[in-house]
């Protein structure tokens, strides 16, 4: 089972009692503004794909002070399909974690009929949702409860990024970035666990690590396990990134370092790596990672060796890689790095 | 630009460097007004951000029709308008074959 990251609501007797542009009396059940609040908190995104006019239908939302937890709101007369393949570009997550539901049969079909992979529910069965499996994550984090927030936060951000007339690092500049190195806390763990299943771009060998692993590892004096947490003028991005280190002997090998395709644009990339490369030689100590290529991993391949990692082995996918720490490079000047050791 | 017959198959060495160092300059501001000269470090002269760097392979790519194999990733091939043309003049040799 796959679990689900966005569930996208048909409005007329679905979301709401009622056909808004027959003029009816448009009603919204308590439990299904409970429903959507419990989703919210529970970091699972929501949308609509509504055949309604656009700015009425908005007007209604904001009546009952539901707006805000909808994402993108696909209210337009197209087909729910392309609504649905629209929400998918936009919030970039796979078709296969999108849930819709509606409460008109040919509805539901004409989504099964075009992206056989989003799971359909009548709106009979609205106030089970709740009670759905595939909506009951085991776990809620803190960067999960706030995650509808965070892409609130991004869309502002890509606005004004297309309103700013220069160059990219310029834009950069103005975000005033500020970018937290420490050490993992065992609250830290959950969202730790979630970033080596969520992240695969910038992932140096996507070996998923249970909450378990993790906790065994930050009791470990011959690990360090550290954490980072942007911030922006827009608000937080949350834990982004991490980097677990082992340590023996005089050498530390990088046993994973990712960062969450979220900052991908933003240039720190390289930042928790530099920091890894700034302490190694600060310490003396010889600095060599492990790396896996995976096919979609070559991101963090270009990370690594053009931060002067060469390959010291490699067996089929596994690579070692060694820094001999001739070069070392300050921190991008475009975001500010506090390290909290 | 794909064909052989295409301006920058005709005359490799200019069009090539041409193209990179003019990609530079356009994308990294922090060269300002400084000259950039072939054979700058352009890790020296100004950061290169991971996605600065993808988005250079995937000029050079795409501009030049080469796939750039993984151990090709490196630090010496990317640091200079000069060694980023000969490492294109290099892919395009091996494509040809």
């Amino acid at each position: 089972m796959k679990m689900a990251k966005c569930v996208v609501w048909d409005l007329d007797d679905t979301l709401w009692r009622g056909t808004l542009s027959a003029g009816d009396d448009i009603v919204v059940e308590p439990q299904i503004i409970e429903t959507v609040k419990t989703l919210d908190e529970r970091g699972i995104l929501q949308s609509i794909a509504s055949k309604n006019n656009h700015d009425d239908a908005m007007r209604k939302l904001e009546e009952f002070g539901m707006a805000e937890y909808f994402l993108h709101p696909q209210i337009n007369w197209n087909s729910k399909s392309s609504s649905l393949t629209a929400l998918q570009a936009k919030l970039n997550i796979g078709l296969d974690t999108f849930v819709f539901i509606d409460d008109q049969e040919f509805e539901r079909d004409e989504v099964t009929f075009v992206h056989p992979d989003v799971e359909t529910i009548d709106a009979a069965d609205r106030f089970l949702l709740t009670t759905l499996p595939r909506l009951s994550p085991a776990h809620v984090t803190e960067d999960a409860r706030r995650r509808r927030l965070a892409y609130q936060e991004a869309e502002r951000r890509d606005r004004s990024e297309l309103e700013f007339q220069g160059p990219h690092d310029e834009f950069l500049r103005s975000l005033g970035m500020v970018l937290t190195i420490s050490r993992a806390g065992g609250d830290d763990l959950l969202r730790l666990e979630e970033l080596t299943h969520r992240t695969s771009q910038l992932n140096s060998t996507g070996i998923h690590y249970s909450y378990d692993e993790l906790e065994k590892l930050l009791d470990d004096p011959g690990h360090d396990l550290w954490v980072c947490e942007l911030r922006d003028r827009y608000g937080s991005y949350g834990k982004i990134g991490m980097a677990l280190v082992e340590k023996s002997g005089g050498q530390w090998t990088i046993a994973l370092l990712l960062m969450s395709c979220r900052t991908v644009s933003k240039g720190v990339g390289t930042v928790l790596l530099q920091f890894l490369i700034q302490r190694a030689e600060a310490h003396g100590t010889r600095l060599l990672a492990r790396f896996r290529r995976t096919d979609r991993n070559r991101q963090m391949l270009l990370t690594y060796q053009l931060a002067n990692f060469h390959v010291v082995s490699r067996d089929g996918a596994d690579h070692l890689f060694e820094n001999d720490l001739s070069i070392v490079r300050a921190y991008p000047d475009h975001v500010k790095v506090n390290v909290d050791a | 630009m794909h064909d052989s017959g295409s301006p920058v198959d005709a005359a490799p060495g200019v069009d090539v460097r041409e193209s990179i160092r003019g990609y530079l300059r356009d994308n990294i501001t922090v060269l300002g007004d400084d000259e950039l000269r072939d054979d700058d470090n352009i890790f020296d002269k100004g950061f290169v951000s991971s996605i600065f760097a993808m988005q250079l392979l995937a000029h050079i790519e795409s501009t030049f029709d080469v796939e750039v194999p993984d151990d090709y990733l490196s630090l010496q091939r990317f640091s200079s308008v000069e060694r980023m043309t000969e490492m294109v003049e290099e892919l395009r040799k091996v494509r040809r074959g």
